[in-house]
């Protein structure tokens, strides 16, 4: 039964202009605590730029974003201190250890007895015994994972998520969905940008699909399948 | 505000321990146009004592570039700046984070060109090494401010290696004619006491283009 | 409308002006003939800067609104700007060949009136170097506000810096010795020069707006995807 969840992001018809062209025209969006949203939508269609405009990194060119009701554009630092993310690039200093990338990080953050989680943290994604190696021989798989150790140091509630699965093996994926229903529990929020529909389907609560600049969301009742996505996706 | 600050500076001061060839570059760029000025000059001991304050100048431009160019090249690399930006942290911070790194690192240049240009050029140089470094620093605040802002502008840009100079030197002009006009003063003997009208003029060319850097930097910043 | 009005008065003012500058205005004893090349020379200067205060206001109003129109007014007032700063380089040189005997010469005015310009025509080159957008419109702001802010300090240092190598007596002299013929003359051509800086401005910020709306109906053309 769907019940009544606190409302943490609200987007009320946000636009934005790149260049001469209007990437988004009207996007409306509601998050709610302990609710993953499933954003779909074909290539070039904004969703990235959206993420970019929540976390505030872009100005939007119309419209609103609210965090916890409070407008962001007027009080950006209250979303940035609850917000966690992973985009396409690995977002690390290639020259630093995965450690003290964390360290400088959490520092910024202020994040209490940062060394204990740093260490609990790299345990649990495994990258503990890469820690004192510069992040710049990384592979792809181990970014990522050094991405989701970040977010388990910083304890964030909001994520924003853009392709997080790409060059994550099996048990990562497997790994990483786990963290995100236990982010869920939690109370966090989540917003997901993936092509991988398959891996999480199960763990969304809402859909929204961009198309041409334009997207809002709706709930995932009991009875829609994973074939009723596609299906819907593919009428677009 | 100033532990982010600290924290930005201390990152950026390991990144260029870590590549040092960012240092080397520069510091070798620094020689060459130094070589590259004894080439061009008369060879006497005279015109040399005349040429020393503009070419020390030019030579602190021109190797400044560099250090600009590379301070946000380091942000840009695997979008970083990103990270930076979604921090709870005042652009403010980073921006100040970003000039202190760039001064400092100037600075240790200076360091290193002070010598080697009394070698070269005026002997009477390395008498004056203290005064010649604390001029070093207040040119380098100004230098760094306007210039850690403007390569925050430029980083992203197409030719953005041309563009930095041609929008930074014709700003920079008031800094560089007290700088070689204050030099003068130290190499006569004088100190700073000889171009006090100058030392002002230098010092207020700092504080005006260190607030509206700060300030404005919130705009140069977002993405 | 307006721009016709503006159209016609600096057209008509611009042709008096000249009429009077040749039949009416004495010609300076000193000086001689070569003095009336000052009626577009001083008047270019005032509206340079007149031009460049107008696309600082705009600057600071685009950063702290953030509406179009005020990027849009302060990329054209600089452009004009920088014409007028152009023409005041060039005429200046004009005149100071039979005056001082050298087309250039590093009299303070003359060299912060070279930085003013060289500051300027990298504004329009970052403009050039970037795409058209709202990060465009923030950075030319950007350098606007502060480069226009430098010119204070440019004077300064630049004056200094002259008036230690050579006393300037050229030009002490200059300013003192102007007769009111002369400077009613000065003054009417200001106002016809200023009918056509609006009249510039308005046909060039029309043409911006349209030529920005063109290429937005343009660029947002329902497309058949694949």
């Amino acid at each position: 039964m769907p019940q009544t969840k606190t409302q943490v992001l609200k987007i009320d018809k946000l636009s934005k202009d790149f260049g001469y062209r209007q990437v988004l025209k009207g996007v409306d969006m509601d998050l709610a605590a302990g609710e993953l949203t499933l954003l779909l939508g074909k290539n070039g269609a904004g969703k990235s730029t959206l993420m970019k405009i929540i976390s505030g990194l872009v100005l939007p060119s119309g419209g609103k974003i609210s965090f916890k009701g409070q407008d962001t554009k007027k009080n950006p630092q209250n979303l940035r201190k609850s917000l966690g993310m992973i985009s396409h690039q690995t977002m690390f200093y290639g020259d630093l250890t995965a450690e003290e990338n964390l360290l400088f990080f959490s520092k910024l953050k202020k994040v209490s007895s940062p060394r204990e989680k740093i260490e609990g943290a790299l345990h649990r994604t495994g990258l503990r015994k890469f820690a004192q190696i510069p992040v710049k021989t990384f592979s792809s798989g181990m970014n990522k994972r050094l991405n989701i150790a970040k977010l388990m140091v910083m304890d964030p509630e909001l994520l924003l998520l853009d392709e997080p699965y790409t060059g994550l093996d099996y048990d990562s994926i497997e790994f990483f969905n786990d963290y995100l229903a236990e982010f869920k529990k939690k109370g966090g929020t989540v917003l997901l940008i993936t092509h991988q529909i398959d891996i999480s389907f199960e763990l969304c609560d809402k859909i929204a699909i961009m198309q041409n600049g334009v997207a809002a969301s709706h709930m995932k009742t009991a009875s829609y399948t994973y074939d009723d996505l596609i299906e819907e996706y593919q009428k677009r | 505000m100033l532990s982010e600050i600290w924290t930005i500076f201390i990152k950026d001061l390991r990144l260029d321990l870590r590549r040092m060839e960012n240092f080397f570059s520069m510091f070798f760029f620094s020689v060459i146009i130094l070589l590259v000025f004894a080439f061009a000059m008369p060879a006497d001991k005279d015109s040399h004592i005349i040429f020393a304050p503009g070419t020390f100048w030019v030579t602190f431009l021109l190797s400044g570039i560099l250090s600009l160019n590379k301070s946000f090249q380091l942000e840009k690399e695997n979008a970083c700046m990103e990270s930076l930006l979604i921090s709870p942290i005042s652009r403010g911070s980073i921006f100040l984070g970003k000039l202190f790194g760039n001064i400092i690192f100037i600075m240790i240049i200076q360091c290193l060109i002070i010598p080697l240009f009394s070698l070269f050029f005026y002997s009477g140089f390395l008498d004056h090494f203290f005064s010649l470094m604390l001029l070093s620093v207040i040119s380098a605040v100004g230098f760094s401010s306007l210039g850690t802002l403007l390569s925050g502008l430029t980083t992203d840009l197409r030719f953005k290696e041309i563009l930095l100079p041609i929008l930074l030197f014709p700003l920079l002009i008031p800094l560089l004619l007290a700088s070689v006009r204050i030099m003068q003063g130290i190499l006569i003997g004088e100190g700073f006491s000889g171009e006090l009208d100058w030392l002002k003029l230098l010092i207020g060319f700092d504080l005006i283009f260190l607030i509206i850097s700060y300030l404005i930097f919130d705009f140069v910043a977002e993405m | 409308m307006l721009n016709k009005i503006l159209g016609i008065a600096s057209i008509i003012s611009i042709a008096l002006v000249g009429y009077l500058v040749f039949f009416w205005a004495p010609i300076e004893s000193s000086m001689g003939i070569v003095q009336k090349i000052m009626y577009i020379h001083v008047p270019s200067i005032w509206l340079t800067f007149l031009a460049l205060f107008i696309a600082f206001l705009c600057s600071i109003g685009y950063l702290w609104k953030r509406a179009e129109i005020y990027d849009v007014v302060a990329l054209c007032m600089v452009e004009i700007g920088v014409i007028f700063c152009g023409i005041t380089l060039i005429t200046g040189s004009i005149w100071a060949k039979p005056t001082w005997n050298t087309y250039w010469t590093w009299d303070a005015r003359l060299t912060t009136t070279l930085i003013l310009f060289l500051i300027f025509v990298g504004y329009l080159l970052l403009r050039k170097f970037m795409d058209y957008g709202e990060q465009q419109a923030r950075f030319a702001a950007v350098v606007g506000i502060i480069g226009f802010l430098d010119v204070p300090l440019i004077h300064q240092s630049v004056t200094w810096w002259r008036t230690l190598h050579q006393p300037s007596t050229v030009f002490s002299t200059k300013k003192n010795v102007i007769d009111t013929p002369l400077l009613v003359m000065l003054l009417l051509s200001l106002l016809a020069f200023s009918f056509l800086l609006a009249f510039i401005a308005s046909k060039r910020i029309e043409l911006e707006l349209k030529s920005r709306k063109f290429q937005k109906q343009i660029a947002n053309l329902p497309q058949d995807h694949h």
